[in-house]
């Protein structure tokens, strides 16, 4: 075993997953402990610090077992982005997190809409307004519960928050503050402009550092918690998007990475931020000092196959069990044979509302296209393309400002051959993976806290660590097929957003 | 004395005999099955010779249970709007071209394009289209000429049955409004019509009431079929109209839903019923006087079948009962959860065979006893818009509730939630045809007094009331639904 390991951290939303990383980006050990989320009604989704902090600590002492403790060079972190966590005078939360999922401040959101130009606000922040973000959220708490605003001495994002736990100090870095709606992407600051439209006190946001940079040094009390040894250095680390980007190998203007997990995002790592002149896409403060990431997240990616897995391919579920094998696996065979176009059966994958490409809290899930003949396999299979096809959306959305020459895949479900290919075809781009898929959060953010430990010189080390494997290539006839399709994919979303919004004034009684 | 009426009941798949006996008891019933020949994508035929078959087996089969000198009269419920050209010796000239053949889309073309299709509608009661008998013997007129050139009359299935036992040419209103060419105002065939297509009005048979004795049973058809010659035959109807007698709607208002694989609403009405939307349309009510408006969903208890074999993975026999149990843990409007059930796009409400199925609103939340629950609730929601035209004009809110679907208990309530009526489930729910035939039989033939009878023939067993607080929710549901297909409907096109 090497004497120099890296402990790396990624604060998801279901759970902690802690790696110890050896100085070639091995997995040494590797744990998650889980918490709650609490959904809340009116859109309220919430989770509790305290419970952050006991994944952290259970994490971490089941990954440090039987590790010599001082060939820990570093500990670095990956973190949920855009929630809002009060925090009092000295540190403690006030109340629970309000967690990226949150959509409780809709009303704030449109209020901001009032007060300034979209586009200024997009060209300022890089982000549309939306109640997806830490700003709206935070005029909330100021709306409804004065009080908690009025005892608030900072407000930060989860992993800064055990960061400060560690070491003591409150700050947060460049990527998650650019997921706040109060940070000025091209600055890098906090925009005094919003922050005076907000009506805030601009000393509630913490001091925000190059997410390379050391936060401060693990104190006493934590070692105490956390078994690490006093005094190693803490990295503060990125937003779990971004550090995902650079353990996709994302480092140059020639990358592209789509991660397909639960939600599914498509970015890359630019000079310039991309003014999509629709404003579907956003940007990101990337890792590097000089470039942001633009970017564009769909919400039910994953969680739209998991769906389709739990309620609809429940013979399937069955199946698996008796066979002991993967249900997803016999939802794929089936998958394949369905011909591409799924014999003209659309899905809509908006089970979660949608954020790219359309912004659309109220859109819905559907299937559209059933006929007597539709079968099984179609169903299954028109999920699939129905993620693909609204990922091609944003696809062409930044297709402007692409590059790149093949796509790198990671997440959960790059795990899917079948997903890839379909990937591969809809994109009309060689697609590959590597084997970092499943933990590219956690690698990303090991190699931050290698890079700001001076372990390595810098991001490139990183296509040097990874190992690329089976590139996919585009099956030009599929190709064709798929470029026929989205407009129609398109103008099925178009012809319902008006039903969206009348359905859900009747179902709200509004 | 016994007595009995011999009803037959010519359908797509077979031939049913049965009989009644003067209390309108059923006493036996027997089906002698055939099949239909599909070519050419869209062509649908029989061959004559096989119905005439099935009708003597089977008469055979229930007379040789009686004294057949006991059936007072015969009559016949068929299916409608097909075309079969005979000569004047009664000698088919081609297969019978079925309702279900769409050879003709030519001819149906340039008859709209002569008469205009709101002219068409107005005069026939019917949108004028490749299902009725017009256009289907215009496509032999330009397709066959030698067939065209040799046919003396154009007849239906039932029409010819009744050649063949009386050696009469006739056909009686009902059938009659099923053919694109007779005007429902004056109850004759439309020279209007027939002039702008270029059809002599020679070649349809002469339309009677549907109670009208047209002759009595021949010796040559007498021996065989088994039924004694001199037996009275009354003309009988179409099994649309058959339909709506066994389930009860013999005077005005009586409004019923049929629910098989199809659904089609109805009610009996003082006067054809065209809508502005031209969802309806009209026939010719078996009981002289009135007329019987109507509108047709192409899956109902079809979406359901494809539902529980596709979407639950279910192919065992057992569908019904699965997507009941499942429905039920649901609640009222499925969670938002919308089924469009157009899977082979849809007549009434839309007209539009580009149609096509669809769930929407779709949620993590959204389980497979939401889906069960939305294909229910929008096949009735679906009739709802199809009833709403009907309903308003009669004071009845009491829906008789026949075919397969019927056995449903489940769909019993939500039909009568959704509708806001009660449905009333009468004994049998697969005999209404039949029992239609055997009434205008009866009445026909002076063995029954009047077609009151068929509340003892087919007595109501159950009555569901609707929860009113649930009707109300529904009717704002239902404008959703509505809104939904509107909002798909350009997509549809694509």
């Amino acid at each position: 075993m090497s004497d120099t390991l890296i402990l790396s951290l990624n604060l998801g939303t279901t759970g902690c997953k802690t790696v110890v990383y050896d100085d070639q980006g091995r997995i040494v050990s590797s744990w998650l402990s889980l918490y709650r989320v609490i959904y809340r009604e009116g859109n309220k989704v919430e989770q509790d610090p305290d419970d952050w902090w006991r994944a952290v600590c259970e994490s971490m002492q089941k990954v440090l077992r039987g590790i010599d403790l001082t060939s820990i060079a570093v500990v670095a972190f990956s973190g949920q982005m855009m929630g809002c966590l009060c925090l009092d005078k000295a540190g403690d939360p006030i109340g629970k997190a309000i967690i990226w999922a949150d959509m409780r401040s809709d009303k704030e959101a449109n209020q901001l809409l009032t007060q300034i130009d979209e586009s200024l606000f997009f060209h300022i922040t890089g982000h549309k307004i939306s109640a997806s973000y830490t700003l709206s959220k935070l005029l909330w708490v100021k709306n409804h519960e004065p009080e908690r605003l009025a005892r608030t001495a900072k407000v930060v994002q989860a992993k800064d928050f055990i960061v400060s736990k560690l070491t003591g100090v409150i700050v947060t870095d460049h990527s998650d503050a650019s997921g706040t709606n109060l940070f000025n992407l091209t600055k890098r600051q906090w925009s005094r402009t919003l922050v005076a439209i907000a009506g805030i006190n601009a000393n509630i946001l913490p001091e925000a550092i190059p997410s390379t940079q050391i936060a401060g040094k693990i104190t006493i009390e934590a070692s105490i918690a956390t078994g690490l040894l006093p005094g190693t250095p803490v990295v503060i680390g990125a937003g779990d998007g971004l550090c995902a980007a650079l353990g996709g190998g994302c480092t140059t203007e020639e990358d592209a990475y789509l991660y397909y997990g639960s939600s599914a995002w498509i970015g890359m790592a630019k000079a310039q931020p991309y003014w999509e002149p629709k404003m579907r896409t956003f940007n990101w403060a990337y890792i590097q000092p000089g470039l942001v990431s633009p970017c564009g997240t769909m919400q039910a990616a994953g969680s739209s196959l998991d769906w389709l897995k739990d309620e609809v391919a429940r013979e399937e579920g069955n199946q698996a069990a008796i066979q002991k094998i993967n249900a997803q696996q016999l939802i794929e065979m089936l998958v394949q044979q369905s011909p591409p176009g799924a014999n003209g059966l659309m899905f809509l994958p908006y089970l979660m509302g949608e954020r790219s490409p359309y912004w659309n809290p109220q859109a819905k899930g559907a299937f559209l296209g059933l006929k007597r003949n539709t079968r099984r396999a179609d169903l299954f299979r028109s999920c699939y393309e129905g993620v693909a096809l609204n990922l091609k959306i944003i696809w062409e959305a930044l297709r402007p400002i692409n590059a790149a020459k093949q796509l790198v895949v990671i997440g959960g479900q790059a795990s899917s051959s079948v997903n890839r290919r379909i990937i591969a075809d809809a994109f009309n781009i060689p697609v590959v993976s590597h084997d970092h898929v499943r933990d590219s959060k956690n690698f990303g953010a090991a190699i931050l806290g290698g890079i700001g430990i001076g372990l390595y010189e810098g991001v490139d080390v990183v296509k040097r660590l990874l190992r690329y494997e089976q590139c996919i290539e585009p099956n030009q006839e599929s190709v064709a097929l798929y470029d026929r399709m989205l407009p129609i994919y398109e103008e099925a979303y178009d012809g319902l957003k008006g039903y969206y919004q009348r359905i859900d004034r009747c179902m709200t009684g509004g | 004395m016994k007595q009995y009426i011999l009803a037959h009941d010519l359908g797509t798949s077979g031939n049913k005999a049965t009989l009644f006996d003067e209390q309108g008891v059923l006493v036996t019933s027997r089906i002698s099955p055939y099949e239909m020949d599909l070519y050419n994508v869209n062509w649908a035929e029989q061959d004559p010779a096989v119905w005439w078959d099935a009708v003597c087996t089977s008469s055979r089969q229930v007379l040789s249970t009686i004294d057949a000198h006991q059936v007072k009269a015969v009559a016949f419920s068929a299916q409608m709007m097909g075309c079969l050209p005979v000569d004047a010796h009664g000698k088919a000239l081609n297969p019978a071209i079925l309702y279900c053949d769409h050879r003709s889309s030519a001819q149906e073309k340039q008859l709209i394009d002569r008469l205009g299709f709101d002219r068409i509608y107005t005069t026939t009661g019917h949108r004028p289209s490749a299902a009725y008998s017009l256009t289907k013997l215009m496509w032999i007129r330009d397709n066959l000429p030698d067939v065209y050139e040799k046919t003396y009359k154009v007849l239906q299935a039932k029409d010819y049955m009744n050649y063949l036992l009386t050696g009469e040419f006739a056909t009686d209103y009902s059938d009659a409004s099923g053919t694109n060419a007779f005007d429902l105002h004056t109850l004759d065939w439309s020279d209007e019509i027939l002039d702008a297509v270029g059809i002599p009005r020679s070649l349809f048979p002469t339309a009677y009431p549907s109670t009208t004795q047209i002759g009595v049973v021949h010796r040559s058809a007498s021996e065989q079929t088994g039924i004694p010659e001199g037996t009275p035959v009354i003309i009988g109807a179409g099994d649309g109209g058959c339909a709506s007698l066994g389930a009860g709607s013999v005077s005005f208002g009586k409004p019923y839903l049929y629910m098989g694989s199809s659904s089609w609403v109805s009610i009996a009405s003082r006067k054809p019923l065209p809508d502005e939307e031209k969802i309806l349309f009209n026939w010719a009510h078996p009981v002289e006087g009135l007329y019987q408006p109507c509108a047709t969903m192409q899956t109902a208890g079809g979406s359901i079948s494809w539902f529980a074999k596709t979407y639950l993975g279910n192919d065992d026999g057992k569908t019904m009962d699965e997507v009941n149990v499942r429905a039920r843990q649901s609640k009222p409007g499925a969670d938002g959860l919308f089924f469009l059930p157009y899977l082979l796009g849809e007549r009434s409400p839309w007209w539009n065979s580009k149609a096509k199925g669809a769930f929407v609103g779709i949620t993590l939340n959204t389980t497979q006893a939401d889906h069960c629950r939305a294909v229910l609730e929008s096949i009735a929601m679906n009739q709802k818009i199809n009833f709403a035209t009907m309903l308003a004009e009669v004071p009845d809110r009491r829906v008789m509730f026949i075919g397969g679907g019927a056995k449903n208990v489940f769909l019993r309530q939500i039909f009568a939630d959704v509708l806001g009526c009660e449905m009333a489930v009468p004994q049998f729910l697969a005999e209404a045809t039949s029992m239609g035939a055997a009434l205008l039989g009866g009445v026909g033939s002076g063995l029954y007094e009047d077609f009151t009878i068929i509340e003892k023939m087919n007595p109501i067993k159950e009555v569901v009331e609707p929860n009113q607080q649930l009707a109300s929710f529904y009717e704002d549901l239902t404008a959703q639904f509505v809104g939904l297909y509107r909002s798909l409907e350009p997509w549809f096109d694509r």
